[in-house]
């Protein structure tokens, strides 16, 4: 299943609890507070703080 | 047993998990599943969705999240999700000790063969009461340690070799929901030999 709006709804940042939208490419879900990137791997969002992109 | 070498336990099992385990705990994910009482449109999560085999049990008309720590045994669920077209399932990778849902987020939560394996299962469990409503079933399918003191014993003893293969023997159900103010609603037997149980417990918040 891809990664859907509805989905997102209801997932948090799990650092600040705060929203996070879907980046360009599509293959990430980004906390503009906390400048990570949680990577989505097979559709499947990885919500771990360890395995999140620190953006610059 | 830490949650880095949990994942990593599951994440070398993915590929032959479904061979080992999936005929053989089958039935007591389906009566477990039942136990959840679902009705149209309900929220369902399940804990430790592992390879996703419980997933084609739920009814296509409510929605189910499945979540676990293992990226691997995802990508097994995540095939089957594909070739089955499970329309109504959503996988994410994430730590059930600390859950990215609101509060009262899901209608019924499944935890089957999930509870055993993991580090600290009270966390869990006050984590499932959180974003679980209330009145919401939880249901555990599980092996939990033996009330027969002999057994229990012997339980106990084995537990370390266990943890090896990535669960623990020696986890006492009742210790855990007494702890975390659950109650048990209904307890059945299941499985081969039935050797594991089936909880199914009303949440009380």
């Amino acid at each position: 299943m891809p990664v859907t709006k509805e989905l997102i709804e209801i997932l948090a940042c799990p650092k600040c609890k705060g929203d996070v939208h879907i980046n360009e490419k599509g293959d990430g879900l980004v906390c503009d507070k906390c400048k990570l990137m949680y990577p989505i791997k097979d559709d499947i969002p990885v919500m771990l703080i360890d395995e999140a992109v620190k953006l610059n | 047993m830490n949650i880095e070498s949990v994942e990593k336990v599951y994440s070398n099992y993915s590929g032959v998990y479904d061979l080992i385990f999936g005929k053989l705990f089958e039935s007591g994910r389906e009566r477990g599943i039942e136990l959840l009482e679902l009705t149209e449109d309900d929220n369902i999560l399940e804990v430790g969705v592992g390879t996703g085999l419980s997933l084609p049990f739920y009814p296509r008309n409510c929605r189910i999240m499945g979540v676990d720590l293992s990226g691997k045994m995802l990508e097994e669920a995540e095939k089957k999700v594909r070739e089955n077209r499970f329309n109504n399932v959503k996988l994410i990778k994430m730590d059930a000790t600390k859950m990215e849902f609101e509060d009262n987020s899901f209608d019924s939560i499944m935890a089957a063969y999930f509870i055993s394996t993991v580090p600290e299962p009270v966390k869990v469990v006050h984590e499932l009461k959180r974003v679980c409503r209330k009145g919401g079933r939880i249901v555990f399918l599980n092996h939990f340690m033996s009330r027969n003191r002999f057994i229990a014993g012997f339980e106990k003893v084995i537990s370390p070799l266990c943890c090896r293969i990535g669960f623990r023997t020696d986890l006492n159900l009742y210790e855990l929901l007494d702890e975390t103010a659950l109650k048990i609603n209904t307890e059945e037997k299941a499985n081969l030999l039935n050797y594991w149980k089936i909880v199914q417990c009303i949440n009380n918040k």
